[in-house]
This record gives C-alpha cells, structure tokens and sequence, in this order.
C-alpha cells in the first residue's frame, strides 16, 4: 500500500445474489411427510400423553398409577392422591390444610377422623352448604355434589387418602361402604347441611 | 401440495415485510409456548407432597438458611460447570445402574431451588445423591485437595475456600484432618474452612432424592438400591437413608 | 491466494441498475464507523473468550493451575468464555454482518448510525461488567445466560437501537425483492429481541418462574440463541456470500424457504436433554423438534449442491469462499451429529459428556466463527478501502480449520469412549475420565491452534486499520503542503 498511498484499491463488487425459482422436490414433500407421521408415533411413546406425572419410562398416567407399590391398599391410596390433587385440592390445599374461613381443613380434622364414612362420605356425594364447625373453627363454603362425577371406588379412595395423609391415621373406607350411601341418598338433589350430618350416626 | 404452500409463501414474502413477520411471530409463539408458557402452567404450581411410601412426610422439605447460603457458593463458583444435579431414567442412561441415585429425578425435586442448576457435563460425578455418599468432613477434604480423597481425581482444589491458620489455645474443632498421603503442615498450623467452604458442604449433605412420590414410584421389584459410590472412598461412604 | 477483490464478474458494474444513484461504495461508506466498532469489539471479545477458553483447558493438564484465585475456578472462567463469546463476539458480529447485508440487499444507506455506535457503546460496556460480576461470583447459575440479571435492561435496550436501526434500513430498501439471506437477518433480529426479553422476564422479574421451569426456559433460551440466532446470521452470511462469489444464482428460493420457515419452527425447539427431570412430554418435544431439522438441513444441502456443482474448483481463489464452504459444511456436521442425539436411544450415551461439548464448538467455531471470519474478509476491506494481508489471512484460514478439527476429533472421540465405557457400571466414574483425558488434552492443541488464528486475524484487521490511518495522515499532510 505504501507504494502507491493515493492509488486506493477499487473493490467492485459483481451484482448482488439473485434466487433461483427450482421448486421443492416432489419426492422430497413425501418424504416429510412420513417424517411428520414418524414424529406422532415418537410423541405417542415419549411424550407419556403429556400429563403432568409421567416421567420415562412410563407412557401415561395408567402406567404411573399401574407401578405404584404392589401392597393393595397403598394402590389404592395411589389412585385416591391422584384424585384429590386433581380435585379436591383446589379448595383443601395439596397439604389438606384448607383455606381460613371458607375451604375447612381435613388435616387433623375432627369430621374426616370419625369412625367410618357415614358423614363424610354423604358430604362427597351429595355436597355440603351452610356454616360447618370443624375442630373448633367456622368455615362456610358451598361443597358441589360429586356422586355424578366420581365412582364408588375413586371416592372410597379419595377418603382413604384424607383420612391417611397428613398426619391422619384412620381405617379404610371400601367402596361397598360408599355404595350403600349412594344407594341411601338415593335422588337426593340437595346438599347437606351440618345440623343434618350431625344428626346420623357417627359409623 | 406442501411445496405449492412453500411456493405461495416464498413468493408472497419475496415482497411484503409484512408477512416475514407475521410468519416468524407464529414461530416465536410455537416455541415459546411449548417451552416457556407450557410448563409454567403445568409444574410451574408443584408443590410439597407426601411421599407415597412414607405417608406423614411432606417432601421436598423447606431448604434451611445455611442450605440456601450453600447453594449461593455453588451458583457463585459455577458448580454446574461439570456436575450435574439429575438423575436419569434407567432407559435413558446409566444414571441407576450406576448408583447415582435411588430414583430418577422429578420435577419437585427442585420447587424449593432457585437458581435451578441441573447441569449439562459430568467432568465430575452426578451431586444428587451426593448426601447419602460422602459426610461433610469428607466433602470439605474434598473442596480443599480432591486427591486427598480421590485418586487421580481431575477436580481443582479451591484452597481459597480455607484459611491456614495459627492454632490457637484450642484447635479449631472444623480444622481438617490432612491425610498422611499429603505433605505435612508446619508445626502449630491449621486448616480451617471458611464459612462458605462449610455452607457449601452443608448444602452438598443436604442432595438427597430419596422419597418415593406418586410420579416416581418405587422399582416394581424389591431390590435394594445399589450404593456404590462413584467417588467417595469406601471408608467415608454413610449409608443411605431408606 | 488473493482476496474477493480480484473475483469480480466480468459484467462488473454499480450495484443497481434501478437506482444508479448509489453505488456499493456509498453503501459501505454509510456503514463504516458503526461496523468498525462492532466488528473490532467483536474480534477483541472473540480473542479473550478463546484465552479464558485456553486457561480451563490448562486446568486439565494441571489441575491446581490458577486454584488460589476464586475468580479464576473453572466454573466461573467456563461462564465468563460463553459470555464473551456469545454476548461479545457472536451478537456483535451477527449484528455487523446483518446490518451490511441489509445496506447491500436492499440498496439502502444504513439508518441511524450514531445509534448503532451509541448501542455498541452500550453493550460492550455491558457485557465488560457482565463477564466482570460473573467473575466476581455474580454468575446468574443458568447455562448461556450467566451475566446477573440486572444487566439485562441494558443489554435489551442496546441491543434494541442497534437492531431497529436494522429493521428501519430494511423497511427504507430500494430494491424491494429479499433474497433469504435479508429473511435470515430480520429473523435472527427479532428472534434475540424476543428469546433475551421471555427469559429475563421469567427468571429475574420477580415474582421468578418456581422450581424446573427455570430449567425449561433457560434451555429454551441458550438453544435458540445459539442454534436460530448465531445459526441465523451465520446461514445468512452463507446464503450470500457462496452465490455471490461464484457470480450464480442461488439455486431455488422456495428451497431456502422451506429451510428457513423449518429451521425457525423446528429449530427452536431443543437444548433440553432427553432424561431431564421434567414430565417426559417436554424433553421428547425438543428431541422432536431437533430431529425435525432435517428438513433444513436436507433443503440447505439440496440448494448449495445446485448452486456450486461444478464449482469447487474455484474453492481456492478466495478466502471469503473458502470460510464460507467450510462453515456450511461444519453447520452440516453439528447439526446432523445435533440430530443424531436427539434420538433416546444416542442420547442415553452421549448426553452430559464431551460428545455434545465437541458439537457445540464445532457450531461456534466451526461454523459461526468461520462464517463470520468469511464475511468480514469480504466487508472489512471494503469499508476501510484497503487489502488484508493474504499471507494472515492464509494462516488464518488453515489454522481455525485444523484447530477446529483437531479440537472437533479430540472432543468427540473422547465424549463417545466416555458415554460407552460409563454404559458399564463396573467401570468406575474417576477411570472412565481419566482414560478420556487424553483426546481431551489432545483437543487443547486445537484450542491453541484456534488461538493462533484468530490472532492472525486480530493482526491482519488491526493492521488494516493502522495502515488506513497512515495512508489518511499522508494524504492530509499532502494536502495541506
């Protein structure tokens, strides 16, 4: 450069790209296409039907539920967690502890630790509504009717669940238990009320 | 009929911004998302939960202060760099088979942990478990000459985490013990950890995926877990808790 | 070898025939101080990434090298080397090469480059501070996006003006036609905007996304900044140059349509690896999305081998070529090698070792760096109106390409004998990285030799600018005699 210091190198330049217009391959088109289907299959065994609880090397929340310890009751204690966190627990917390003044706790809950399922079974299927007293606190909101929505099995489950967890510790409810108080309520279309729980027997 | 669509779009955006940008928005979105909004609305809620096996437990335990101080040193010093903090399932690597870890790790593992720091290499081992392998004696020793521990250990030291000291009227009772394979110290000096060397160490003792939870339930076999270690000496290895 | 220079077309004339008015001279005249700045820091940045590089790889010959220093411990020096590579090197030098592109293709004087200085200002100061404070211990803890979170308002904000200064450029274009590589551009302007803005709001905006969300976006967002963003700019550099030179058509515009609108679909989801600890969903739609990047890559292959047949010979003649075909054929190999993972069955051995370590700077250095090295031989004599040293840029050349490779093969063969002998849980962890220490240490004299290149480049841009300014003061002291 130094030679020639005025004489500055001339950079022309060709004119700039142009694209072509050669379409996309036909065999090409295909050929994605099969890769796209492929991809369905991959989703359909990987991506465990994208629920929240599958992890490899499971395939769907079936299998989770399937591989949950062998014992019968702790199965069964599977399948009432995996309702009552899809549920229930919107109003009574995952830890069962329930909302101040309106959702009542079940965690050491004098109403979930009775005897059997006569009062709290009645409350899952035919709803709740009024006042409620639960361990010495008033709690006030209206529980909906879940006869239609759950069976027998899941709602026994559901019960042994809260009456097993969270420091609980309570006998199992059975389905049969619940399906002779569905069969009691019979068409009943109204929700309980407290006074009304309270008056059947504690069992 | 793909390559006619491609067509007609090539051609259409050849002209018009517009349409550039349209189109990259819908790709941003897609992406966005699956990746971002997606989970946010589905583990981003995930709370503590009841161990399937062990009913009265709430898992994962709320971290203590000096575990949170622990976990600042190991965000600080880039731990991450090369350990990982997962375990994989057993057909996706051979995290298991290897005794990493009693389970392959979930996403509640970590609602507790913030940053999250999983990890992408293992220069080093998987720290998951590293609470059930090595007690905290042996992870200061560790962070202060991994060879002292470890043979052929390629691990730094991070001496800067200790302090070399003059002992005072009393020894101090969290000076390390040198093994008798590393140079001796002059007469009348100790090595004393800092308190980040020891919160970190508090931290490390505190990995632990143990509870079997809904969504990873326990192997359908009963088969002890395997506990070899990958990296402590057989001496110090605590047995883990069931 | 001589530069571009010699190879212009025979019907070498004034860039438009539409708007004789403004010629390529006019055009690179608009751009000259903004792009010195962002290219020259972008070299500096690129220079101690790769020694920040080099100090971590010494740790595996000697590991007590530097111990007593707490800003020097490898994670913390692994930190500070992403960032200054992507943030202080690859964003600037994406944005240069961008800018130019849209000057070039759209026949339009460069808008607001006061601006874009201010903005490079900005964001070197930034990103000086940020590799700063990771130094320190101030590390954010998520892989690629390591500068605390305080520091993102101003990177945003100076990456805004620098990067509306390109939109406006593009939007006030002359010849109205894009060609893909203006696509490529745009996109990657939008797409960092979009990427550094979702994941700063997600994790350091209080109230922060809870537990592995955290994980999911930070992933999110180091795959699309270096696969959509770098790999974006890179293509773009690609798709002009390689038909340029060769005076060809690119062979089919739909074709690097496909490619792109594939690419910007699929390509930006990954980084999450298969097996992490998130429902099983996630992982498997990354690993989904990476294997659906064949489609690009199957497009960009069937495009460049129409556009080139025939035409390697001329592959010698000039360096700007010569960078951009070997970074297209590393873009192949990363990606492919990126597919391959992908799948569970691969991912199971190769994920967290030094198999995935080789691909990712095989993309950084590989492709984009030798993308951009092409790029800047082509522009930077330009808008300094002066020749680089052949003989540097010859060195150059030949030093990334077997720097890359040496550090490529070390890396790769190593990552693979890891995941292999770690299948076998007899094998114990301390032995099996012991025994893949040496393709490892073999790898850091292609690191070195990485060094050496781009302080070939380092001389010959510096050189350049020095022998400008000579040339300028001679010819004012002739003036005013």
């Amino acid at each position: 450069m130094s030679s020639k210091p005025n004489n500055q190198p001339s950079f022309q330049d060709g004119p700039e790209p142009s694209a072509g217009r050669a379409l996309v391959p036909l065999c090409l088109v295909i050929a994605f296409g099969f890769l796209f289907y492929w991809g369905e299959l991959f989703l359909d065994k990987h991506a465990g039907g994208f629920q929240q609880d599958v992890y490899e090397p499971y395939r769907s929340s079936a299998d989770v539920a399937a591989a949950q310890p062998l014992d019968d009751n702790g199965k069964f204690l599977a399948l009432g967690k995996q309702k009552f966190d899809q549920t229930c627990s919107l109003c009574h917390q995952p830890n069962g502890l329930g909302k101040e003044g309106t959702a009542p706790p079940l965690a050491g809950s004098d109403w979930v630790m009775n005897k059997g399922c006569n009062r709290i079974g009645m409350i899952v299927l035919d709803g709740l509504s009024g006042p409620v007293t639960v361990s010495g606190k008033e709690y006030n909101l209206a529980m909906v009717p879940w006869k239609a929505t759950f069976k027998d099995e899941e709602i026994a489950a559901i019960l042994s669940y809260i009456r097993n967890s969270w420091g609980n510790k309570g006998s199992m409810i059975k389905a049969a238990d619940i399906k002779a108080l569905r069969a009691e309520s019979g068409a009943k279309d109204t929700p309980w009320t407290a006074p009304e729980l309270l008056s059947r027997p504690d069992k | 009929m793909l390559c006619l669509l491609q067509g007609e779009e090539g051609g259409l955006q050849v002209k018009y911004g517009p349409f550039l940008f349209l189109g990259l928005l819908c790709c941003m979105a897609a992406s966005s998302l699956t990746f971002v909004l997606a989970p946010q609305m589905q583990i981003g809620g995930l709370e503590q939960t009841n161990s399937v096996a062990d009913l009265p437990v709430m898992y994962p335990s709320q971290p203590a202060g000096v575990t949170h101080q622990g976990a600042e040193v190991y965000r600080a010093n880039n731990c991450a760099a090369c350990h990982t903090l997962q375990i994989r399932p057993r057909n996706l690597g051979p995290d298991l088979q290897r005794g990493l870890g009693f389970r392959y790790s979930v996403a509640r593992d970590y609602i507790f942990d913030k940053p999250v720091m999983l990890g992408l290499q293992r220069v080093g081992p998987d720290l998951s478990n590293v609470g059930a392998r090595m007690n905290p004696s042996t992870i200061l020793l560790h962070l202060y000459n991994p060879r002292a521990t470890v043979d052929h250990s390629i691990m730094p030291p991070y001496p800067f985490l200790f302090e070399k000291r003059k002992i005072g009227r009393v020894a101090s009772p969290d000076a390390l013990v040198l093994p008798a394979t590393l140079p001796p110290l002059e007469k009348g000096y100790e090595i004393v950890p800092r308190k980040e060397a020891l919160s970190l160490a508090y931290y490390l003792t505190s990995l632990r995926q143990s509870s079997y939870l809904f969504e990873a339930p326990p192997p359908q076999k009963a088969k002890p877990v395997a506990t070899t270690d990958t990296n402590a000496p057989a001496a110090t290895t605590n047995s883990p808790a069931k | 070898m001589a530069v571009s220079t010699t190879l212009t077309a025979p019907s070498a004339q004034p860039v438009s025939s539409n708007s004789p008015q403004i010629t390529a001279t006019e055009l690179d005249a608009s751009c000259r101080w903004p792009l010195l700045a962002l290219f020259g820091s972008a070299v500096l940045w690129l220079f101690l990434g790769v020694v920040l590089g080099f100090i971590n790889t010494m740790k595996f010959h000697v590991p007590g090298f530097l111990a007593e220093c707490p800003c020097f411990t490898y994670g913390r020096v692994h930190a500070a080397q992403s960032s200054a590579l992507l943030y202080g090197f690859g964003l600037q030098a994406s944005l240069g090469i961008g800018l130019w592109l849209l000057c070039r293709l759209g026949k339009a004087k460069l808008v607001g480059a006061v601006t874009i200085l201010i903005g490079t200002l900005f964001w070197n100061a930034a990103v000086t501070l940020g590799v700063c404070c990771i130094l320190g211990g101030e590390a954010s803890g998520y892989d690629n996006l390591q500068m605390p979170g305080y520091m993102g308002p101003v990177l945003l904000w100076s990456y805004l003006m620098i990067a509306v200064c390109g939109i406006l450029t593009y939007h006030r274009r002359e010849e109205r036609e894009s060609y893909p590589s203006q696509w490529f551009v745009i996109a990657g302007l939008f797409w960092f905007a979009w990427i550094f803005s979702v994941a700063s709001m997600v994790l350091f905006c209080p109230p922060t996304a809870r537990g592995v969300v955290q994980a999911s976006v930070a992933w999110w967002y180091s795959h699309n900044l270096t696969n959509i963003v770098l790999g974006f700019s890179g293509l773009a550099s690609i798709f002009y140059f390689i038909p340029k030179i060769l005076g060809r058509p690119l062979h089919s515009s739909y074709l690097a349509g496909l490619a792109f609108w594939t690419l910007a679909l699929f390509g930006s989801w990954g980084g999450i690896p298969m097996g992490a600890p998130m429902p099983s969903w996630i992982p498997a739609m990354a690993a989904l999305g990476t294997i659906f990047t064949i489609i690009p890559l199957i497009a960009v292959a069937i495009n460049f081998c129409h556009t080139t047949c025939g035409q390697l010979k001329s592959l010698d003649k000039d360096v700007t070529l010569q960078f951009s075909y070997i970074a297209l054929l590393f873009w192949f190999i990363s990606s492919a090698q990126q597919i391959v993972s992908a799948f569970p069955a691969v991912g199971a051995l190769t994920t967290f070792t030094w198999f995935t370590v080789a691909q990712k700077n095989l993309f950084l250095f590989g492709f984009f760096t030798m993308a951009s090295f092409g790029a800047m031989y082509y522009i930077l004599p330009r808008l300094l109106v002066i020749e680089p040293c052949p003989k540097l840029a010859k060195a150059n050349f030949w030093l990334m390409l077997l720097g890359v490779l040496i550090s490529y093969l070390g890396l790769g063969v190593g990552g693979a004998n890891q995941g292999i002998l770690l299948m076998d849980p007899a094998n114990k962890f301390t032995d099996v990285m012991r025994a893949t220490m040496m393709p490892v240490r073999v790898s850091s004299l292609g690191d070195l030799m990485i060094i050496g290149g781009i302080l070939c480049f380092l001389l010959n841009f510096f050189g350049m600018f020095a022998r400008r300014c000579c040339a300028c003061c001679k010819a004012k002291k002739e003036a005013c005699k």
